[in-house]
């Protein structure tokens, strides 16, 4: 009877709290936007998941919970805390992702550089908050809507905000197709978003080759810190463009990223442990992760509207909404904003030139922050 | 601390403009770069032809280009063949664009949209295409 007993005094039932069951309403909602809405399914499914499995109650000292040293959670969370998942996960984008457009029309990338501004904004107002200025830089940074680079810097510098960030880092990609439009239209006008863009040149094989090994030298020269990042995804670029190692950049693209990408979300997720997760904390940081990505859509579009002040050929200020580095959400969306203003306007290709420009401005930016705030 | 002061603290300003700054001037700077690839390629291209012998060139004629292709679709697709016909018997049409584009043919993208619609510039798969007279 005795060992009855406590055996049910060790069970998740008894354990539980209404923090455990108000986490698992959260995983279950992820779950059902994954599913049932398709929203970022690839994210949101691992992560509600993940969700579930870390607010499982237990019995401190099995060496069950992520947190607990030598548990197999522990382990696996091991390459978010360590910056390994997010630089894998980088190999592979750099190998899905195809610079033509980029290079054919260089000056987008401003548009993606211009996007980073809600960076540097959310960092002035979670140290306003009272956040420490760790802190800050790891909130921050969810303003390049990069769900890889948010966890790599909060790794580094804020570990124990890791799960907050990420799911405010992910909930805000998923949830672009609401937060972009209604920012994009009220700062455009209806002449301005059907601004055609031109037919991008044709780029050479020979571009294709240098750019990479240009972006390494420049990217990761200027701001060093951002070599696991940004090393892993020129790398992976090169890999794709240079048609020698085809075998390799599939690899690369598909396999390796997906195998990070289900580690990454099921150990974020389950790092949401309730005691951990549910502080006030989480509350600022959803609340700045909002800010931070607004401002960074704003920015992006008002500076296309400064450059065509300046430029003689128009662009179209739409695209400065796809300089947020969630590939290829934020592009999808200011493609479809554009059609709807004009079927016959194709942006897609221009803003996935916006796009990636973004990823690398937000690599940057995360090595730029974790330089100032080393030691 | 919070507010104003807490920012000044932290010695937020500074990181937020030298941040916000350096980003800016960084892609600047690639963006400069990547436009320059293509010049640099081609630099580097013109050096590696070899010298051309003074004997050797030979005068080519002319090409004629007219400011206005005939409205009539058949007569303006010979314009065209004869203007590609080194491109050979097949042939992508990105180098047909950029043929016609170099020869100063007017829109060649509306021409050659309307010649595929009239069956005269017909696919032979593998993202090639031919020329199909409408005579033949």
């Amino acid at each position: 009877m005795e060992l009855l007993l406590q055996f049910l005094t060790n069970t998740g039932y008894y354990l539980a709290d209404y923090r455990h069951f108000l986490m698992w309403g959260i995983g279950i909602v992820f779950v059902y936007l994954a599913i049932g809405k398709q929203y970022e399914p690839l994210l949101l499914l691992p992560i509600g998941f993940g969700v579930l499995l870390g607010n499982v109650p237990f019995f401190k000292g099995f060496g069950l919970g992520i947190y607990e040293p030598n548990s197999v959670l522990h382990y696996l969370y091991f390459g978010v805390t360590t910056g390994v998942y997010p630089s894998i996960v980088f190999l592979g984008l750099g190998a899905m992702t195809d610079f033509s457009s980029l290079l054919a029309r260089p000056k987008l990338m401003l548009l993606g550089a211009a996007a980073q501004m809600g960076i540097f904004f959310t960092l002035l107002s979670a140290l306003a908050l009272g956040f420490l200025p760790k802190e800050a830089a790891s909130i921050a940074i969810i303003g390049g809507a990069d769900g890889p680079t948010s966890i790599f810097l909060t790794a580094k510098l804020a570990p124990h905000l890791i799960g907050p960030i990420a799911i405010a880092a992910y909930s805000y990609m998923a949830l672009i197709p609401i937060i972009q439009p209604p920012i994009m239209k009220l700062l455009t006008t209806k002449k301005e978003r059907q601004i055609h863009m031109p037919d991008p040149r044709p780029v050479s094989r020979k571009e294709l080759l240098i750019f990479p090994v240009i972006g390494l030298f420049l990217c990761c020269f200027l701001a060093p810190a951002s070599i696991p990042l940004l090393g892993t995804f020129f790398f992976g670029n090169l890999m794709k463009v240079s048609g020698v190692v085809d075998r390799l950049a599939q690899t690369a693209r598909n396999a390796i990223i997906d195998t990070a990408t289900i580690f990454l979300g099921l150990t974020v997720g389950a790092s949401t442990q309730a005691d951990v997760f549910l502080t006030t904390k989480s509350v600022g940081i959803f609340a700045l992760g909002a800010v931070a990505f607004s401002i960074a859509t704003a920015s992006g579009v008002l500076f296309g509207k400064l450059m065509n002040l300046v430029s003689k050929e128009k662009i179209n200020p739409l695209l400065g909404a796809a300089g947020v580095s969630a590939v290829p959400g934020s592009a999808r969306e200011v493609h479809m904003m554009g059609q709807k203003e004009d079927p016959s306007n194709y942006l897609l290709m221009h803003a996935m030139a916006c796009n990636s420009s973004g990823v690398i401005g937000s690599a940057i930016c995360a090595g730029i922050l974790w330089s100032f705030n080393v030691g | 601390m919070y507010g104003l002061a807490a920012i000044q603290q932290a010695n937020g300003w500074a990181m937020a403009g030298a941040g916000a700054c350096i980003v800016l001037i960084g892609l600047a700077v690639l963006s400069f770069l990547i436009s320059m690839i293509p010049h640099l390629t081609g630099f580097f291209e013109e050096k590696a032809q070899p010298p051309i012998e003074k004997s050797e060139i030979t005068i080519k004629p002319k090409m004629i280009v007219p400011d206005k292709l005939p409205d009539d679709l058949e007569a303006a697709s010979t314009v065209y063949i004869s203007f590609t016909e080194d491109l050979g018997e097949t042939f992508d049409l990105i180098d047909l664009h950029q043929k016609a584009k170099a020869v100063g043919l007017p829109h060649p993208y509306l021409s050659i949209n309307r010649f595929r619609d009239a069956g005269i510039l017909v696919s032979v798969g593998d993202g090639r295409f031919s020329w199909q007279p409408l005579s033949e």
